[in-house]
C-alpha cells in the first residue's frame, strides 16, 4: 500500500514537472537573476515568492469568518438588548410576570404552581396565557434578530443526533446562530457537553453569565457565577428574581465568551483596585515622612510644636490608618482557602504589617514636644499599636527605652525570615535566641512601666 | 581531626565611623562608598580558618552607634566572647568614645571578653588626627588588642579578626552564658561516618 502511494508520487512529480514547463514558472520571478536555465545546474535554487498569493487566500477565508464572527456579536448584543435591557424599559412588554418565551403548550406550566390556585385563577391564567400573544412578540424580536430555521426541516439534533421527539425532546432554537438543537441534558457517549446552554446578563452592569438548565424557561439567578471567580457579588435583591435564560447553541457559545473576556479584561476586579489603592497610600506615606521629619528637626529647638507639625502628623497617623483598612480588606476578599489568590493576599497583608512595624513605631518615639493632650488624641487613633493598655507618651523616658527594641525585635523577625528562606538554619536559631531576648527585655521594660505606675497612682491617692 | 568554635563578636563604637564597612569588608569583601547607618543591630557570619585543623566560626552583631540605640548594645556585650570596638583615627572624639565602651565592657561584659581595639579609616591618613602611638598606649595599658584597617582597601581587616580568632581560649570551650550550645564547643554533635555500622547482621536478609 504504501509502496503504491509513493511510486504514484514518484509519477506525479515527474508528470507535472517536466522539464519543459519550469522556465515558464520562474520567469515572472525577478528579471534580474531570470537567466538563462540550464537543467541540472541550479546554483541558488528555484526561488518563487508566493506570499502574496498566500495573504489574498488568507484575507478572503478570514473576512468571511469575521464577517460572520462580527454578526454573531451583534445578535448577542441585540438579544441581550432584548432581554436584559433596564426593567423601565421593557416594563411596557415584559415586565409583569416572570418572562417566558414559549407557551406553546400546557408542558411548560409549573404544577407545583397549578396546585394552590383555584379552578377559577387556573382559568384565568390559561386566558391570560392565550390572551397573553403579546408576548409571542418577543419571539417575533427575536425571530427578526436572528431568522429561525424552520421546525419541519430538521428531524433531529445537529450536534448530539437524537431525534426529536414532541413530547420528551422538543426542538430548540439557538438564538444566535438560529440552528435547532436539543436540550437534553449531558449523557455519555453521544453527548458530552450540553449541545445548548442558558445564558443571562446582568441589567445593569450587563456582566455576561451562563446559568444552569432549570425546569422551566426562567432561571433562578445563582449566586455563584459560572464563569471565572472574583467577580462581583450580585446585589442581594437580585437573588430570588426569576431571570429567563436566553438559549444558544454549543458552537455559538464562543462568541459568548469572547464578549465575556473583553467585559472582564475592561473591569478590574476590586482585589486589584484595593491593591493600587494600598501602594498610593504607601507611596504618599513615603512622600509624608521625610517632610514630617525636617519638620521635627527644626521644632527641637523651641519647645511648642507647630501647627504644621502636628498637621502633619495627624495626616500620617490617618494615612497609617487608612492602609492598615486597606490591606485588612484585601485579607478579607472572598476566596478558596489555601489556593494562590489567598497566599497572595497573606502576602500583601504580611507586607503592610512589616511596613507599618518599620513606619508607625519610629513616627510614635520621634523627639516631639507635644503636650499631653496631643499625643493623647492622635495616639489611639493609630491601629495596630496595642502594645499594652495604657497609651504611651512618645516622650516618656519608657518610650526611649522601648522603641530601639521594637524596632530590633522587628528588625530580627525579618533577619530570621531571611536565614530560614536561605536554609541556614544556624544563623536563625542564633537569631530566634536573640529574639527571645529582645522580647524578654521588652516584656521586662513594660512590666516594670505598668509597676511604676501603679505605684505612683497608689501614692498620689494616699 | 578539625575542630570548629563559634564565637559570638560584638562591634561597638561612634557612629560613622565605619563598623558596618567594616564588617562588609571582612564577610563579603565589599564596601559602600555611601552606606546609610545601621538601625538595630545587623548580624552577619564569618568563617576563619586558622589551620588546617582549625577554623573559627564568628557570629558578628554589628550594632548601631546611634546613641538612641545605645540600650541595645548591652543584650549584645552581655554574652559576647569578643568585642572590637572602633574608633575612627580622623576623629579624635570617637577615640573618646572607644575608651567609655571599653570602660563599659571592663564593667558589665564578662570578664574573660576579649577586646581588640581597631582604628578605622587608615585610608583617609592625610586627616589624621589620632596617632598610632598614642591609641597603641592606650591598648597597653588597658590590655587590649590594636590594629588599624581600612574598610575602604581592605587594609589589616583579616589581620584583626585572624589575630582576635587565635586570643580566643580554644582550647576550652569558650564561655557561653547565654547560650550552651554543642555546636559552640570543640567537640560538635554530627554524624561520623567512620564508625562501623552496629547493626549489619540484622538489615541483610528478606523480609519472609
Amino acid at each position: 500500500m504504501s509502496s503504491r502511494s509513493t511510486s504514484a508520487s514518484t509519477a506525479a512529480s515527474t508528470t507535472t514537472t517536466p522539464v519543459s514547463s519550469i522556465p515558464r514558472t520562474i520567469t515572472p520571478v525577478s528579471g534580474a537573476s531570470a537567466g538563462f536555465y540550464r537543467p541540472g545546474f541550479q546554483p541558488k535554487g528555484v526561488y518563487r515568492p508566493r506570499t502574496d498569493e498566500f495573504a489574498e487566500a488568507r484575507k478572503s477565508k478570514r473576512s468571511a469568518g469575521k464577517i460572520e464572527q462580527t454578526r454573531l456579536e451583534r445578535r448577542l448584543e441585540k438579544l441581550i438588548n432584548l432581554h436584559f435591557s433596564e426593567p423601565s424599559e421593557k416594563s411596557k412588554t415584559l415586565q409583569p410576570p416572570p418572562a417566558r418565551q414559549r407557551r406553546s403548550s400546557l408542558f411548560d406550566l409549573d404544577f407545583s404552581e397549578l396546585r394552590g390556585k383555584s379552578a377559577s385563577e387556573l382559568w384565568k391564567d390559561v386566558i391570560n396565557s392565550q390572551a397573553q400573544n403579546g408576548k409571542n412578540d418577543i419571539r417575533a424580536a427575536e425571530q427578526r434578530i436572528t431568522p429561525w430555521e424552520g421546525d419541519s426541516a430538521v428531524s433531529q439534533c445537529p450536534i448530539c443526533l437524537v431525534s426529536f421527539h414532541p413530547i420528551t425532546n422538543r426542538k430548540h432554537h439557538c438564538r444566535l446562530c438560529g440552528r435547532i438543537i436539543c436540550s437534553l441534558p449531558v449523557r455519555h457517549p453521544q453527548r458530552p457537553v450540553t449541545c445548548s446552554l442558558l445564558f443571562v446578563a446582568n441589567t445593569k452592569t450587563g456582566v455576561i453569565e451562563e446559568v444552569g438548565e432549570g425546569i422551566d424557561y426562567g432561571v433562578r439567578r445563582r449566586t455563584t457565577s459560572t464563569m471565572g471567580p472574583g467577580k462581583g457579588i450580585p446585589p442581594p435583591g437580585d437573588d430570588d428574581k426569576f431571570l429567563s435564560g436566553v438559549r444558544i447553541c454549543r458552537e455559538c457559545r464562543s462568541v459568548l465568551l469572547r464578549q465575556q473576556h473583553i467585559q472582564e479584561a475592561h473591569s478590574t476586579p476590586m482585589f486589584a483596585k484595593l491593591y493600587t489603592l494600598l501602594i498610593s497610600i504607601e507611596k504618599e506615606v513615603e512622600d509624608l515622612l521625610p517632610q514630617f521629619q525636617e519638620l521635627l528637626l527644626s521644632l527641637n529647638n523651641d519647645e511648642r510644636p507647630t501647627a504644621g507639625a502636628s498637621a502633619a502628623r495627624k495626616r500620617l497617623v490617618e494615612a497609617f490608618a487608612h492602609y492598615d483598612a486597606a490591606a485588612k480588606r484585601i485579607r478579607n476578599l472572598p476566596c478558596v482557602r489555601g489556593s494562590s489568590q489567598d497566599r497572595v493576599q497573606m502576602a500583601i497583608l504580611a507586607r503592610a504589617n512589616l511596613f507599618l512595624q518599620k513606619n508607625m513605631f519610629p513616627l510614635q518615639s520621634l523627639p516631639k514636644p507635644a503636650r499631653r493632650t496631643n499625643s493623647g488624641s492622635s495616639t489611639p487613633s493609630t491601629p495596630t499599636l496595642a502594645l499594652n493598655e495604657t497609651t504611651i507618651d512618645p516622650d516618656s523616658e519608657l518610650a526611649h527605652a522601648l522603641q530601639p527594641l521594637l524596632e530590633q525585635e522587628a528588625l530580627l523577625e525579618t533577619f530570621v525570615q531571611e536565614a530560614t528562606t536561605k536554609r541556614k538554619f544556624e544563623n536563625a536559631q542564633t537569631l530566634r535566641e536573640n529574639l527571645k531576648e529582645i522580647r524578654g527585655e521588652i516584656d521586662r521594660i513594660v512590666a516594670n512601666a505598668e509597676r511604676e505606675q501603679a505605684h505612683g497612682k497608689g501614692k498620689g491617692r494616699t | 581531626m578539625s575542630k570548629q568554635f563559634q564565637f559570638k563578636l560584638v562591634l561597638l563604637g561612634e557612629s560613622a565611623v565605619g563598623k558596618s564597612s567594616l564588617v562588609l569588608r571582612f564577610v563579603k569583601d565589599q564596601f559602600d562608598d555611601y552606606r546609610e547607618s545601621t538601625i538595630g543591630a545587623a548580624f552577619l557570619t564569618q568563617t576563619v580558618t586558622l589551620d588546617d585543623q582549625t577554623t573559627v566560626k564568628f557570629e558578628i552583631w554589628d550594632t548601631a552607634g546611634q546613641e538612641r540605640y545605645k540600650s541595645l548594645a548591652p543584650m549584645y556585650y552581655r554574652n559576647a566572647n569578643c568585642a572590637v570596638v572602633v574608633y575612627d583615627i580622623t576623629q579624635s572624639a570617637s577615640l573618646e568614645k572607644a575608651r567609655s565602651w571599653v570602660r563599659e565592657l571592663q564593667r558589665q561584659a564578662d570578664p574573660s571578653i576579649v577586646i581588640a581595639l581597631c582604628g578605622n579609616k587608615t585610608d583617609l591618613n592625610a586627616r589624621r588626627q589620632v596617632s598610632q602611638e598614642e591609641a597603641k598606649k592606650y591598648a597597653d595599658e588597658e590590655g587590649l588588642m590594636w590594629g588599624e584597617t581600612s574598610a575602604k582597601t581592605g587594609e589589616g581587616v583579616s589581620d584583626i579578626f585572624t589575630a582576635i580568632a587565635k586570643k580566643l581560649p580554644l582550647t576550652a570551650p569558650p564561655s557561653r552564658p547565654g547560650a550552651n550550645r554543642a555546636s559552640a564547643s570543640g567537640t560538635q554533635a554530627g554524624v561520623d561516618l567512620n564508625r562501623n555500622p552496629v547493626s549489619t547482621e540484622q538489615t541483610d536478609g528478606c523480609n519472609c
